[in-house]
């Protein structure tokens, strides 16, 4: 019997022993999710993780259908979306369906645009698709930074960071993608702002259930991450959502809770650039713009305090501006501010990518 | 008497436990809890297992609908070596290592992504004590407790140094409480058919090492399963054919205590199995999991079927001369 309980333990010792020395023949076999295989990262590689269901594990939409807005019956008052206007065309791209895609290749206006979007991060960033001279698409790659959405392109295989901005890992790493401006609020103020607008639909060519949040509680929930976060940034709660702005590389956030009315209008200079944040926490939305336009003139703002009112404010000449920046009334009717770099976030993630930024 | 203490106090002292409430196991924990349990024998028996085990998830469900996808696979490929000591007629041990290949396949857009991991994985230590049988073993009901040991690894990285999430690890980083009963008894009408009742529970520890320093926890498992089996004689050939029917439930996993989104549900599956005996002491098995109903949590990529390939080898060291 000895005999035997010995040999039990010698197993057990040879299946520990064998575990042990595996340490230095830490790599499996396999490829990774991406083919270039390329282990050079401009971000700390130990802080990018695979997440789970790989390369185009979340497949991207590269054929969207869109409804009228009187069409849509998915939605509900509270949702969100993305809204984008590239000349007379404006469509919107609901979270309930990027949610589980997170990238949409899409044309706008004859606009190569992916609609970039990241359900841990809550950011949405509208990327031009024309990189390095040709015209490519952007699929999930399965990584996360900071538990943010590295989309990859299909034309290199690069990684990009989606709140840095810029290819991190590949061919074209330290190349700076280019963005286009996006709003970001929910169905019922869209739906008054742009009642013939165009909205994606769930004829995405993928079978989900997008009336179902895929990651639970998520969203309100500040304990709650899936990844690490480094740094993470206590000043306010994780899940609070904001608008971040960067100029000049540098960043500075400013929290829903400060733009507490019908809507509010913030004027002030940053980093040299004058600008003018336009927010609202009722309605839902925020966007930034320069106040300075390109024949000089520096224009003053003040709420539209009407609620789903397509002008949310105006200026000291009487002009009538959209959430899209757009003059719809008055002497510079069809101008557009030049935007500033923003984009709606989650604070914990503005706080690990931009360490020590300011809060409003 | 003796042995029940010993019993009790391996497992009271088994070193390194962290007891803590949680769940799931990655999908190489299937093919460990689901081939537990050597069979009931009397004192100075050995046995030994030694399993092929291949677990395909491929369906992809939102609760217990099917979702028209098949762009994702998941494979774990398990070799289990088990091997049972009876240290008297009621106390005995099984022990069971594995080595487990973890694969991620996705093929989307004509394109195809592939990820493999392998490696040792966990080990199970389960004491086993006989609490009840009649006479000539007709009925017996076991017991018993154990540890999974975290022997395989969970950390491994790509070749491009990244972490791999938890699931595609070949260990689960963790030590688990097992707790397992069986109920056996032989029928009356034909002896050679038996029905039995298993229950298995894996109350799942904490890997606090996952990430670098973050904690993820599995979610508990319990597995009860029914089967019926027969020995069937064709010619001078012993064939023992069964069928299981076996329950399973998994909580959700955590992470840094936290409620990991699509992980946990509840799963029923049929399994229909059949052993080959090339000699009283030897026996080449086959088995194969079809889910006849699955309720998943969230979104997942789902069992679509498991087959396990084994040969079987009971030594009796109460007769001279036995052995291999």
């Amino acid at each position: 019997m000895y005999q035997l309980l010995s040999t039990l333990l010698a197993a057990s010792l040879f299946f520990t022993f064998a575990s042990c020395n595996d340490s230095n023949n830490d790599l499996p076999t396999g490829n990774p999710g991406n083919p270039n295989n390329n282990s050079s990262w401009l971000i700390p590689s130990s802080q990018v993780f695979d997440g789970g269901p790989g390369k185009d594990g979340i497949p991207s939409i590269d054929a969207p259908k869109f409804s009228n807005v009187s069409e849509i019956d998915f939605l509900q008052p509270a949702d969100l979306v993305l809204g984008v206007k590239v000349g007379d065309e404006i469509r919107a791209y609901p979270h309930r369906i990027l949610d589980w895609h997170e990238i949409v290749n899409d044309e706008v206006n004859g606009l190569p645009l992916a609609i970039t979007y990241c359900p841990l991060t809550g950011t949405g960033i509208g990327w031009k698709r024309d990189v390095n001279g040709s015209t490519t698409t952007f699929g999930v790659s399965g990584l996360l930074y900071n538990t943010n959405l590295i989309p990859y392109d299909r034309n290199t295989n690069s990684n990009w960071s989606q709140m840095l901005l810029k290819a991190v890992n590949g061919p074209l790493a330290g190349e700076v993608i280019e963005t286009y401006p996006m709003v970001e609020t929910t169905w019922q103020t869209w739906q008054s702002m742009y009642p013939n607008s165009k909205v994606m639909n769930t004829n995405t060519g993928f079978n989900r259930d997008y009336n179902q949040f895929p990651y639970g509680s998520y969203r309100t929930n500040h304990d709650f991450l899936l990844f690490p976060v480094d740094p993470d940034d206590n000043r306010l709660p994780r899940k609070t959502r904001g608008l971040g702005i960067i100029v000049d590389g540098i960043a500075k956030f400013y929290p829903f809770d400060k733009f507490d009315a019908p809507v509010a209008v913030h004027e002030e200079v940053f980093q040299g650039l004058d600008i003018v944040i336009v927010g609202s926490k009722p309605q839902n939305f925020m966007a930034a713009y320069q106040r300075r336009l390109t024949d000089g003139t520096l224009l003053e703002f003040s709420p539209e305090e009407q609620t789903g009112n397509l002008v949310v404010m105006k200026d000291n000449e009487g002009n009538e501006w959209s959430l899209f920046g757009e003059a719809v009334a008055g002497p510079r009717k069809g101008t557009r501010l030049s935007p500033v770099q923003s984009f709606i976030g989650y604070w914990f993630s503005w706080g690990a990518f931009y360490p020590g930024l300011e809060i409003f | 008497m003796r042995y029940q203490t010993l019993f009790f106090v391996l497992f009271a002292c088994f070193p390194g436990f962290q007891l803590a409430m949680g769940q799931t196991c990655c999908s190489g924990g299937v093919p460990i809890s689901s081939n537990l349990g050597l069979p009931p024998e009397t004192k100075n028996i050995l046995q030994f297992n030694l399993n092929y085990d291949l677990n395909v998830l491929h369906t992809l469900k939102t609760g217990t609908r099917e979702l028209n996808d098949d762009s994702r696979t998941r494979r774990t490929h398990s070799v289990l070596i088990q091997t049972g000591y009876s240290f008297t007629d009621r106390f005995s041990m099984d022990a069971l290592f594995s080595w487990v290949r973890q694969e991620r396949q996705i093929q989307q857009f004509g394109n195809e992504d592939f990820t493999a991991t392998e490696g040792i994985g966990d080990a199970v230590f389960l004491f086993k004590y006989k609490l009840f049988s009649t006479h000539q073993n007709q009925t017996v009901v076991s017991g018993a407790m154990g540890v999974k040991a975290p022997l395989g690894k969970s950390n491994l990285k790509r070749d491009d140094g990244l972490t791999i999430n938890a699931d595609l690890q070949p260990g689960s980083g963790a030590w688990d409480i097992i707790g397992w009963a069986q109920v056996l008894h032989s029928l009356n009408f034909r002896p050679s058919m038996s029905i039995s009742g298993t229950v298995v529970y894996g109350l799942k520890g904490k890997n606090n090492d996952y990430l670098g320093g973050q904690t993820y926890q599995f979610g508990n498992e319990l597995q009860v399963s029914a089967a019926i089996a027969d020995r069937l004689i064709l010619g001078k050939n012993l064939f023992d054919p069964s069928v299981t029917f076996r329950f399973r439930h998994v909580r959700a996993d955590r992470f840094n205590s936290e409620q990991v989104p699509s992980t946990g549900g509840t799963w029923l599956f049929f399994s229909p199995g059949l052993s080959y005996w090339l000699s009283p002491n030897h026996a080449l098995n086959a088995r194969a999991d079809l889910p006849l109903y699955a309720d998943i949590t969230g979104t997942q990529v789902t069992p679509t079927f498991r087959i396990n390939f084994g040969l079987f080898v009971k030594i009796n060291r109460n007769h001279s001369g036995a052995g291999l």
